[in-house]
């Protein structure tokens, strides 16, 4: 297991990359926007992109807005 | 009547656009968007809820039909408004970004010198920028001179449903403007759409308005008769108004 925060919440995970951090959680939204460390992942990095002990994720996605 | 609206070279026939909070179900939220007749539609950028993984309201809005308008609300200063921008076109939406920069959550105003700062860095990134700022005219030549893709002027203040409350200075950027202007926030009724169309606005965007209506798809369809009618009438070219009465039927031929 690894140590990490995601939107600000200290959790454990047992992904190794982003694209299995987002299964994981069950985030099943069209768009959705990781940055990880402060820095913005486009989606093409998803699944190459590591989840190491300590990593910051933000989860970002579109919501009702005027 | 081939009369279209055109923004950063896009071409629109609608000239009402809403937004998608506040809805009480994302079914309502559709059929009012659908209703409206709106092309482009605003959404917010806002953390996942972690214990809410799988609400995706959004999912009803096909990208296809509508032009998704990201905005900044939230943003507190440039540094956050343009942090936003970026990430949503990292999420892979269009490079628009309705501009907020509303650092004080009572009146939710636009801070000028912090939305002026935003609008020239996210333009020389590229963005089609689409600034909300207080109804301004200086402000609306600097935003202007920096790029921007339009002017987007309040009408009184988010949420507010109290109309054109700045319609002098609206009719002053309008007069000089050669962007679009859109008047965005405080619009509460149709008529206060047709008001801003008929001052010379080139569209109106309402969100709080449709949302909050008792049937929110019949609202959105009365906002965009009016936005129509306030749009012709504009066209139409009104006449001058008077203080004093003048008779539309002859003042002669009285019978005895």
């Amino acid at each position: 297991m690894t140590g990490i925060k995601v939107n600000g919440e200290e959790r454990q995970t047992e992904a190794s990359n982003v694209s299995g951090l987002l299964s994981e959680l069950g985030i099943v939204a069209s768009i959705i926007i990781v940055e990880k460390n402060g820095a913005i992942l486009t989606r093409d990095r998803h699944a190459s992109e590591t989840v190491t002990e300590g990593d910051r994720f933000e989860l970002i996605k579109l919501m009702g807005g005027g | 009547m081939n009369d279209r609206l055109t923004i950063a070279g896009r071409s629109f026939r609608s000239r009402l656009m809403v937004g998608t909070g506040k809805f009480a179900s994302s079914d309502l939220m559709r059929d009012a968007i659908e209703e409206s007749g709106a092309e482009i539609v605003t959404v917010a950028l806002r953390r996942v809820d972690l214990s809410k993984p799988d609400d995706d309201m959004l999912s009803m809005i096909d990208p296809g039909k509508y032009l998704l308008l990201p905005n900044t609300s939230g943003a507190r200063d440039a540094t956050e408004a343009v942090r936003l921008a970026r990430i949503a076109v990292a999420g892979g939406l269009e490079p628009w970004i309705k501009l907020e920069v509303t650092p004080d959550h009572r009146t939710l105003l636009p801070d000028p010198v912090e939305t002026l700062k935003a609008a020239e860095i996210l333009v020389k990134e590229g963005f089609t920028v689409l600034p909300y700022m207080p109804a301004d005219p200086i402000l609306a030549r600097r935003l202007e001179d920096a790029g921007t893709a339009a002017l987007m002027p309040l009408g009184s203040l988010i949420g507010t449903g109290l109309g054109v409350r700045t319609r002098d200075a609206v009719e002053i950027i309008v007069d000089q403007a050669s962007v679009p202007v859109v008047v965005d926030a405080g619009l509460g009724l149709p008529s206060h759409a047709s008001e801003a169309m008929e001052l010379g606005a080139d569209a109106v965007l309402v969100n709080t308005a449709l949302a909050i209506a008792e049937d929110p798809v019949a609202m959105a369809r009365a906002f965009r008769l009016g936005t129509e009618a306030g749009r012709v009438a504009r066209l139409a070219g009104p006449g001058a108004t008077s203080t004093q009465a003048r008779a539309s039927s002859p003042l002669t031929g009285f019978l005895e």
